[in-house]
């Protein structure tokens, strides 16, 4: 008779359970990278350094299918004193998903570039982020705002406002006025928009524009302003690996009178593992970029080459060595560079 | 059809010996159900594929710890639950594939997917049929998914190698691609016993 009712009971409780596979539940994960980098100029003195550049651990919870939190934590160079080393809050958010739309409010990343959203050291081939995603595209740029997103015919949309930046550290390129979420003003908004196309197997390509009157000194009536316009184009698959980025910013009030700044990259490899019999992916590849950071000045304008050889085996991990140049123009020798690292992400 | 039985959801495969916890299970199967969003939206896909005239029987199914540990083995993806989804698609009482409906987890969230299959257990088409995240639902592109088309059991699913990655969707990329690949061996299991 107690069996019976126990049954009853559980069947009873069960009767208007729908399975639709969510539950509650925490997520985890995160990514990181230890760089060797050895420079050296002409006959001069060889400079080297190890780092373990990026620990970063991501951290969610979904509360139901449609609303859930994310956040990214990330501790640059191993450790934070005296001016050195950095930890930051790069993304804290409330996440509204639906399959229509959706809407994301706390600490965000604008949607510019390839590596601003997608910055996991397995999904670009060198040791060190390109630098036209440091001094052309602030990555990783990220500050308090919100953004709606959705997708329409294959072809993803997003828009973000974000904090103003810092109109007075606005200079060679936009890096140095990100506000990273500390006690910013919010006159004006940096207004981010961006498409991307991700209907064929293996390519993405997109673009984006950004907007924004930087308040200099937290003063509204007083501002700088630029637009950053953007192209970028990835292709891989069939062993084949192609990256094309581009960029350009043009400022009125510029506290340097620069008018404009922004360049280039372009990456292409080839995957030979199955050629010499490797497990994983196995890619030598090439780079070349060019940049200025100010209108023509020969002071801030680089061109830099990579010839480098990027080993996974397995997708989370990569290992990369690259041997290349990097020129100013008003420079009379290039640097050499020899660097080496490896990368992971879960 | 694979089970003569009319009564929906009850599982053909035993659970073992323990014959108390079979008729408690059986009892939890029978009245749990799949969402009705789910469910239409697989079976308004099943109906695309395999023409209007075909006759569906759906079916929840719960897994042998035998079937479950031979597909979990060789697709290297471990079970969340011990039941799956099957839609039978018969036309004129002959059986002429399986609808196969599970989930796999993504970076955070859970990708429910389905399977269509014709009777000796080749995929004939692959969907996405929730997918929760912000981020990674490329896995629900067309041409993505159709990389799976006309794969089996003995078919190599090694993503950078014979399936194609996506840029900014390894998680999902991976976890769709073994969960595909764990239900080959379900199915096929399915089709066996059919035969037998």
């Amino acid at each position: 008779m107690k069996r019976i009712l126990l049954l009853t009971v559980v069947a009873g409780s069960m009767i208007f359970a729908q399975d639709d596979f969510f539950e509650p539940n925490y997520s985890i994960g995160g990514y990181g990278e230890l760089h060797y980098n050895r420079t050296n100029t002409g006959d001069g003195d060889v400079s080297t350094k190890m780092d373990f550049h990026r620990f970063i651990i991501y951290y969610g919870y979904n509360w139901t299918e449609n609303w859930s939190f994310k956040s990214e934590l990330e501790l640059e160079h191993n450790f934070v004193a005296d001016g050195e080393g950095e930890l930051e809050l790069e993304q804290a958010f409330v996440n509204y998903h639906s399959e229509k739309f959706g809407l994301q409010v706390g600490v965000i990343l604008p949607s510019v570039g390839l590596i601003n959203e997608y910055h996991e050291p397995p999904l670009f081939v060198s040791v060190e982020r390109p630098e036209y995603s440091k001094y052309v595209i602030p990555t990783t740029w990220f500050g308090n705002g919100f953004a709606l997103y959705g997708s329409m015919a294959g072809v993803n949309w997003r828009l973000a406002l974000l904090e103003d930046m810092d109109g007075e550290n606005i200079g060679a390129g936009i890096r140095s006025g990100r506000g990273k979420g500390y006690k910013t003003t919010a006159y004006d908004f940096v207004k981010n928009f961006s498409l991307n196309y991700t209907g064929f197997p293996g390519l993405r390509v997109g673009g984006s524009y950004t907007m924004h009157n930087a308040p200099i000194d937290n003063n509204p009536d007083s501002t700088v302003s630029f637009g950053l316009g953007e192209f970028n184009l990835k292709y891989d698959a069939n062993n084949f690996y192609g990256v094309l980025e581009y960029g350009s910013i043009s400022y009125e009030n510029n506290p340097l009178e620069y008018t404009s700044s922004g360049g280039y990259y372009l990456d292409l490899g080839y995957n030979v593992a199955e050629l010499v019999g490797l497990e994983g992916k196995l890619m030598p590849w090439f780079r070349y970029s060019d940049y200025n950071r100010g209108n023509d000045d020969a002071g801030r304008h680089y061109t830099i080459q990579r010839f480098g050889l990027t080993y996974w085996p397995i997708s989370n991990i990569a290992f990369k060595f690259e041997y290349g140049t990097h020129k100013t123009e008003s420079a009379e020798e290039a640097i050499t560079q020899i660097n080496v690292g490896v990368g992971y992400n879960f | 059809m694979l089970n003569s039985s009319k009564t929906q959801d009850k599982p053909i495969l035993s659970l073992g010996s323990n014959k108390r916890l079979n008729i408690l299970l059986m009892l939890v199967v029978m009245i749990t159900t799949l969402t009705a969003g789910l469910r239409e939206k697989t079976e308004s896909l099943i109906y695309n594929h395999y023409g209007d005239s075909v006759s569906i029987h759906y079916k929840k199914i719960t897994l042998s710890t035998e079937i479950k540990s031979k597909s979990e083995k060789n697709s290297k993806l471990r079970f969340k639950r011990n039941h799956i989804y099957i839609w039978e698609i018969s036309q004129k009482d002959s059986l002429i594939g399986l609808a196969y409906l599970d989930h796999v987890k993504g970076k955070s969230q859970p990708i429910t997917f389905a399977v269509f299959y014709d009777a000796l257990g080749t995929v004939q088409q692959t969907h996405i049929i929730k997918y929760r995240e912000p981020i990674g639902g490329e896995v629900g592109n067309i041409h993505w998914l159709k990389q799976f088309l006309g794969r089996s059991t003995i078919s190599a699913y090694k993503v950078g190698k014979d399936i194609d990655g996506i840029s900014g969707a390894t998680i999902s990329v991976n976890a769709v691609t073994r969960g595909i690949h764990r239900s080959t061996f379900v199915v096929q299991y399915l089709l066996n016993r059919n035969h037998e």
